[in-house]
C-alpha cells in the first residue's frame, strides 16, 4: 500500500474540496490513454492499490503504467462502541485527495481497446466517476 | 505553414463579473502583450476560437489578431501563448496572445511523432516514447507542426536520441542532444506483478482465517 515514509505531523484536518484540477495534474504527461476523475472524492491506498491490480491483470504482458495519485492525507477513526469526545481518534490510513479532472493513471504500450477495458475495470474500484481520455493526434 | 486570421475586441471592464458577461454573450475574454507592446484587453468570439484551434494540430498557433478598437482596425502578429480550458468540459475560459516578431527567432516546444513500426515490436518489446516535444529556436516563418521520428529499424533495446532527428531547415535545437526519444524495451514483466500480487492476496487470507481460529 502507499504511504508517506515520514510526515511531520500524525493527524490531520479534515478539509475541503473545492474547485478544479486546472492547475496541476489534469493533463496527460507520460502515456497515450489516461483515466480521468470527474468529481472530487479521497482515493485511499487501498483503491488505488486495487485500481492498479485491475489495470495491470488486464493489460498481462506490455504496457507501462504510472500512478499519478499519492495518498499523502491521513485519516483517524475512533474504536467502535467509543463515545463522542476525548479527543481525536487514532491514524487509520492515508487518502489522496482529488479534484474533478485530475489524471489518475496513465497507460503506455498496449492498443486502446486495452487500455479503455483496463480502465473501466479499475474505475469501478475508485469512489467517483471517471473517464477515459486519450492524447489528441 | 498558412497565416491565420482571428478578429478581437477591446475590453474595457474586467474581473470576474465581466467575465462571466462576456462568456455568457459566447466570447472569450483574452489579453494581447508583447515585449514592447503595452497590454491591451480584448475579447475574442469563442466560435471562432474553437474553429481556429480545431483547424490545426499543432500547439504553437501563430496567428494575425485583428484588434478592433471603435472603427480602427489594427493587425498584430502574435502567437497564442496561454489557453485557460476547463479540464472536464470543452470550454475556453481565457487566451494569451503574445505579439512576435516575423524576423526575430522564437523558442517554441515542437511535437515529435514516431513513425512505423518498430522490428522489436514484432519480436514482443514495447515502444516507450519517452520525450513527447522538442525545444527548438526558429523564425515563425520556419515553424513546422510537427517533427517526425521514423522508428521503423528499432530493435529491443534499440533507441532513438535528440542527436538522430533531422531536423528541418532554419531550426535550431535548444536541447542536450543525448537524451532518448524513443525506447523499445522488453516486454514489461506485469505478469509477475499480478502473480504477487495474487500471492499477496492468498497470503492475507490464510493471515485472517489463522487469526479466526
Amino acid at each position: 500500500m502507499l504511504s508517506p515514509k515520514k510526515v511531520k505531523y500524525r493527524k490531520q484536518q479534515k478539509g475541503r474540496m473545492r474547485g478544479r484540477a486546472i492547475s496541476k495534474g489534469a493533463t496527460l504527461e507520460f502515456g497515450d490513454f489516461g483515466l480521468q476523475a470527474l468529481s472530487c472524492g479521497k482515493m485511499s491506498a487501498q483503491q488505488i492499490e486495487a485500481a492498479r491490480i485491475a489495470i495491470t491483470r488486464h493489460v498481462k504482458r506490455g504496457g507501462k503504467i504510472w500512478i499519478r495519485v499519492f495518498p499523502d492525507k491521513p485519516f483517524t477513526k475512533k474504536p467502535a462502541e467509543t463515545r463522542m469526545g476525548k479527543g481525536k481518534g487514532a491514524p487509520e490510513g492515508w487518502v489522496a485527495v482529488v479534484k474533478p479532472g485530475r489524471i489518475l493513471y496513465e497507460l503506455e504500450g498496449v492498443g486502446e481497446n486495452v487500455a479503455v477495458e483496463a480502465f473501466r475495470l479499475a474505475g469501478h474500484k475508485l469512489p467517483f466517476p471517471t473517464r477515459f481520455v486519450s492524447r489528441r493526434v | 505553414m498558412a497565416q491565420m486570421t482571428l478578429s478581437a475586441q477591446v475590453r474595457t471592464e474586467k474581473g470576474k463579473g465581466a467575465g462571466r458577461k462576456l462568456r455568457r454573450d459566447k466570447r472569450v475574454p483574452a489579453v494581447f502583450y508583447g515585449p514592447k507592446a503595452k497590454s491591451i484587453m480584448l475579447s475574442v468570439s469563442y466560435s471562432d476560437l474553437q474553429a481556429l484551434i480545431k483547424s490545426t494540430t499543432s500547439e504553437n498557433i501563430i496567428l494575425k489578431l485583428l484588434i478592433e478598437s471603435g472603427e480602427n482596425v489594427e493587425a498584430r502578429s502574435v502567437i497564442l501563448k496561454e489557453l485557460q480550458t476547463d479540464p472536464i468540459k470543452p470550454f475556453y475560459y481565457h487566451a494569451d496572445f503574445y505579439e512576435i516578431a516575423m524576423d526575430k527567432e522564437l523558442t517554441l516546444n515542437i511535437a515529435l511523432h514516431l513513425i512505423g513500426t518498430p522490428a522489436g515490436i514484432i519480436k514482443g518489446g514495447m515502444l516507450q516514447h519517452v520525450k513527447r516535444d522538442l525545444q527548438v529556436s526558429c523564425l515563425p516563418g520556419n515553424m513546422v507542426e510537427s517533427i517526425d521520428v521514423d522508428v521503423s529499424s528499432l530493435d529491443i533495446g534499440d533507441s532513438v536520441h535528440v542527436k538522430d532527428i533531422v531536423l528541418p531547415d532554419g531550426i535550431k535545437l535548444l536541447e542536450e542532444e543525448d537524451e532518448a526519444v524513443a525506447i523499445v524495451v522488453a516486454p514489461y514483466a506485469a505478469a509477475e506483478e499480478v502473480k504477487e500480487a495474487v500471492e499477496e492476496e492468498g497470503e492475507g487470507k490464510a493471515d485472517a482465517e489463522a487469526s479466526e481460529s
